[in-house]
């Protein structure tokens, strides 16, 4: 129970920050080219992270569905708190 | 209490996350701040609530495994001492056939040493009888005596021999004579 509301946490977090992101990029538009930027370079990295899932599993000593979900749930996280973002007044 | 806490901050972070961009506009600067000061809020609720959840979690791991040890160890007590009564069963068992054997070897020993007595001394109870028999007779002489009977009429009377010079008789009155002392 309490590791499921760990994660729910996780997620909401993942949520929050990428929110904060489009939020910080809603002020400036010199801030807005570095959120992208960030989107841009988080967006690589996860591509990356599929393709190299092989060697993270034993870099990082987890198990492959394990990195799998992360990486899911990151990405739909971050999907979220984007069109949270995008979908405001 | 901690659950409750944890679940009240998960909520107040998922509010704070989506209530303010749909309720205040972007395009009024207080407005715009405010939603960037629910949202670091929002993420330090979420925080802290990962955080104790964790905590939680780790505790709860720490009970199960206390549990399990003391479980382990009642296990282990009983089979101890399930192990010791047995163990003692045991020991009271042979110490029992141990005693026995060595009932019947002291009533072996003590049969064996009568026995050994009964051949060194075959004698004496033939003996006894005798002089129980001496006695016997010496008291009903010494009441035919106080009768007024004489001594022929006494040998007659015990040993059934009438006066006369036979050897019977002669026998007869020398142990009258021994019996009387005279």
């Amino acid at each position: 129970m309490t590791k499921a509301i760990a994660l729910i946490n996780d997620f909401l977090m993942l949520a929050i920050a990428s929110s904060f992101l489009c939020w910080i990029a809603s002020l400036h538009p010199q801030a807005l080219a570095l959120v992208r930027a960030v989107y841009v370079v988080f967006a690589l990295l996860w591509m990356l992270s599929w393709m190299l899932d092989d060697w993270l599993v034993l870099r990082l000593r987890v198990n492959i569905l394990t990195l799998q979900g992360v990486l899911v749930l990151g990405l739909a996280a971050s999907v979220l708190g984007l069109g949270v973002m995008l979908c405001r007044f | 209490m901690s659950v409750l806490k944890i679940s009240a901050l998960t909520c107040s972070g998922f509010i704070l996350w989506l209530a303010p961009p749909f309720i205040l506009s972007r395009k009024i600067p207080l407005h715009n701040l405010t939603t960037g000061l629910a949202l670091i809020g929002s993420f330090a609720c979420c925080f802290e609530a990962r955080r104790t959840a964790i905590k939680l979690s780790q505790a709860e791991d720490f009970e199960a495994m206390k549990e399990a040890v003391i479980v382990a160890d009642t296990v282990d007590e009983l089979a101890t001492s399930a192990y010791i009564s047995e163990q003692q069963r045991r020991i009271e068992a042979e110490s029992i056939l141990n005693v026995g054997s060595e009932v019947v070897e002291s009533l072996e020993r003590a049969l064996a040493l009568t026995c050994v007595e009964d051949d060194g001394s075959s004698s004496e109870p033939s003996s006894q009888l005798a002089k129980n028999e001496d006695s016997e007779r010496l008291e009903r002489i010494l009441q035919l005596k106080a009768k007024g009977y004489g001594k022929a009429k006494i040998i007659l009377e015990i040993w059934g021999i009438s006066k006369g010079g036979s050897p019977k008789y002669k026998a007869a009155e020398a142990e009258y004579g021994r019996l009387v002392g005279e």
